[in-house]
């Protein structure tokens, strides 16, 4: 992955790190070692006892819709059937090197947990029973991040949900399918606070659609006359706090969900052990869509979030939530109003550099050594770390509108992984940043269509931001080079991104098909 | 109010310029010779004219004192008042700190260990932030730097959280209001607890803290540091563990060998 990192420019990846980190508890877990051929012999254990273990083991990848049969089948060189898919890889896939899923590579997530390496557990088999929920990483193999960044930019964008939609005939100004009726919207009160956000911002962009919205949690009730559920970030829906109780519920299976989390992360693996057959699923990264559909999830796409006609100003659908709120206290009273604040005032913006993400031991050591170059200027970072304190939110928690109103306050807004996959974060570029005027200075990301590095945000490595930002800050061509920046962000992409059409083209996806694919 | 008892001290140095401030810097010092004045010229570039200085030797062995003492005469210009007092036998961190406290003279004192650091504009901000808001602390994101590097303290203030363990470091600045409200620092069965007690108290008493969202701390991370090889001893936590139950029952700390 090194090889391939640096090639997209992550000079700096260091994704071996987490070797230090491996668990130094032995698992009181049955041995998942290579079944000998379905008897006992030389194990001392009886054979019925090893067909029962086989058994359990099948069942348990089966289950886990995390087995892509698809892609271990053309390894393998056998049919796309799932039931025999796994019985060939618990028999002779996993002795023969054969990979279960194409985001996960057992010999990395070997040498990161020596425990499961030292018990002899087949890794797949360990991931899925227990390191998934026991937040053990994995690494993206090299293969996997080598094919995603050769996507081209039409396999990526062919997977927008409005591309989709308009290839079996629907028009972007065809009205939702579901107007008038209301859709049950979810997500997590419990852990990052980004997934809220976006949440809130879906459900605005549905209203605008002339869409109802019932803004639910893990806890609510679901409403009898809701006719579509909608999930945002089913990790941590079904996961934190009372979300468990969703899980088999027939009607949420059959919704929406909106995938946030990272190809390279457990939590991947764990939302999409969260999505019924039948489910609706879009992601925020065409990489991730693109995936998906590769993986026979062909009722998926990729759904950027995009603008929000007008441009934020007190003219907004919905009462703004500006009410006082812990943490924005550093915004002067005069500078806590919402204004439209345009280009034309980017110099006026009191705040200089934005950064708004959970602390990660990445993005620390990050902001550790842009300190220097950061405490010359006005900040306004917030990464709360919420590690040992799932129970975040509530008054802790800088709402949607807050932070669309630091981002309007903002001429910078830094964006930085939150580990070494080089992610789009859209939320983070496009509704905080690029929308909101902010001019958004970026590592080097993953492509993502229609959106240019270099031309609609900057991207520059963590050595190359100091003299970025002094130059963007520290001299008078920062404000024309960002007035620049904006009027073609506001020309170009405005159009080309706009929340209300792909969600209109979401619920015509949902309600009419998606196109088959071959 | 309780009276915060002030350890015996003679004055090595003290110059009075004018009375305007409005904070003063105390330093804490305790065998910290050889990065003292490292901290100290951070003290001096602070962008706030109007500053206060207080050193407060907790009787080191090492000629720290005497290092502070010829620095003091080279900068006392830029301080609206400078003192450095020598305490007369080894009192510990929240003596120390105390100390500082009480020989301040303005509204307001930004707590600064002798191995730390500030950027420029960190006491000007955190001054500006404290009286806008009337908060009784406020405190910035650490750059943490030394031996490892990153950044601590980005959290904001929560008195729940609080209750699982410490997660705001002592650099901050804290009205002298408060401090005397809440009885100062107390001394602990461990140095490098006080200031979590002090948060507690904080808490307890309802007063309120804001977190600066800018880094313009600096805070040395050492192989050897106190917490490590003292205080994380099985004994000297078991202590720790029982006094915490005493002062604070709300608390519910999961303590182990880290």
């Amino acid at each position: 992955m090194k090889k391939v990192a640096s090639r997209v420019g992550l000079g700096h990846a260091r994704f071996l790190d987490g070797i230090a980190r491996a668990a130094h508890r032995v698992l009181p877990c049955w041995p998942y070692s290579v079944p000998t051929g379905g008897t006992a012999a030389g194990t001392g254990r009886p054979a019925r006892a090893d067909s029962v273990r086989d058994q359990i083991h099948r069942d348990l990848l089966v289950s886990s819709k995390l087995f892509d049969t698809r892609f271990y089948a053309a390894q393998a060189g056998i049919e796309a059937e799932v039931e025999r898919c796994v019985e060939h890889y618990l028999e002779h896939g996993a002795a023969a090197g054969h990979s279960p899923n194409r985001l996960f590579d057992g010999a990395a997530y070997l040498a990161l947990h020596p425990d499961v390496a030292a018990a002899n557990l087949d890794p797949f088999l360990h991931f899925v029973a227990h390191g998934i929920s026991e937040g053990r990483r994995n690494i993206v193999p090299d293969s996997c991040l080598a094919q995603i960044i050769a996507m081209t930019p039409a396999s990526l964008a062919e997977r927008r949900v409005s591309d989709q939609a308009r290839a079996i005939g629907w028009r972007p100004n065809s009205p939702s399918a579901w107007a008038g009726k209301t859709v049950a919207l979810y997500a997590s009160s419990l852990g990052n606070f980004f997934f809220r956000h976006i949440a809130d911002r879906i459900a605005d962009g549905l209203r605008a659609s002339g869409v109802g919205v019932y803004r639910l949690d893990q806890n609510s009730a679901r409403p009898s006359d809701a006719a579509v559920d909608f999930v945002v970030a089913p990790h941590e829906f079904f996961h934190l706090g009372g979300g468990s109780r969703w899980r088999d519920l027939q009607e949420v299976a059959r919704g929406v969900m909106l995938n946030t989390e990272q190809p390279a992360t457990h939590w991947y693996f764990r939302a999409l052990s969260n999505v019924g057959p039948a489910t609706t699923l879009v992601d925020l990264s065409p990489q991730s869509a693109v995936l998906l559909r590769d993986a026979g999830r062909w009722r998926s796409g990729y759904l950027p979030l995009g603008w929000l006609p007008p441009r934020l100003s007190p003219a907004g659908q919905r009462r703004l939530d500006l009410a006082p709120c812990r943490g924005l206290e550093a915004l002067g009273a005069s500078e806590c109003k919402w204004s439209h604040r345009g280009v034309d005032e980017w110099r006026e913006r009191p705040v200089d550099v934005l950064f708004l993400g959970t602390l990660t031991p990445r993005r620390s050591t990050a902001l550790g050594r842009l300190a220097s170059t950061l405490a010359k200027y006005r900040c306004f970072i917030h990464a709360p770390t919420n590690t040992g304190r799932p129970l975040t939110g509530g008054k802790t928690e800088l709402g949607l509108d807050q932070s669309l109103l630091l981002a309007l306050n903002a001429k910078v807004m830094l964006n930085i992984h939150r580990d070494e996959f080089p992610y789009f974060e859209w939320h983070r570029v496009m509704m905080m940043g690029i929308e909101q005027g902010t001019l958004v200075l970026s590592e080097p990301c993953l492509p993502s269509p229609g959106v240019e590095p270099g031309r609609h945000f900057l991207t520059a490595t963590l050595d190359q931001m100091p003299e970025v930002l002094s130059r963007l800050l520290g001299s008078s061509d920062g404000e024309a080079f960002a007035r620049q920046i904006d009027e073609l962000n506001v020309h170009e992409l405005q159009p080309r991104f706009d929340l209300r059409v792909e969600l209109r083209a979401l619920a015509f996806l949902h309600s009419i098909g998606f196109p088959q694919h071959a | 109010m309780l009276d915060i008892p002030v350890a015996p001290a003679r004055v090595l140095f003290e110059s009075i310029r004018h009375r305007r401030s409005q904070v003063t810097v105390t330093v804490t010092l305790y065998n910290y010779r050889e990065v003292v004045t490292e901290a100290l010229k951070t003290v001096l570039a602070q962008d706030l004219q109007d500053l206060d200085l207080v050193i407060v030797d907790d009787y080191s062995n090492d000629g720290g004192e005497e290092r502070v003492l010829d620095w003091l005469h080279a900068h006392k210009e830029r301080f609206g008042r400078s003192l450095l007092l020598r305490h007369t036998e080894r009192q510990g961190l929240a003596a120390a700190r105390n100390q500082g406290f009480a020989s301040a003279a303005t509204p307001y004192v930004f707590v600064l260990d002798a191995d730390n650091q500030l950027y420029p504009r960190c006491v000007t901000v955190c001054l500006t932030t404290a009286q806008a808001n009337s908060a009784d602390a406020v405190y910035t994101i650490l750059e943490v730097f030394g031996e490892s590097e990153g950044v601590l303290g980005t959290d904001l203030w929560d008195p729940t959280a609080l209750q699982t363990g410490n997660y705001i470091d002592a650099m901050a600045l804290i009205s002298r209001g408060a401090w005397k409200q809440v009885g100062g620092y107390r001394r602990m069965p461990a140095n490098g607890w006080e200031d979590y007690d002090l948060w507690l108290k904080f808490a307890e008493a309802g007063l309120d803290a804001l977190r600066v969202p800018e880094i313009l701390c600096r805070y040395r991370k050492r192989e050897a540091s106190m917490l490590r090889s003292v205080t994380n001893q099985p004994e000297t936590m078991k202590a720790l563990q029982e006094d915490m139950r005493l002062h604070h029952p709300a608390v519910q700390l999961r303590l182990g060998p880290s």
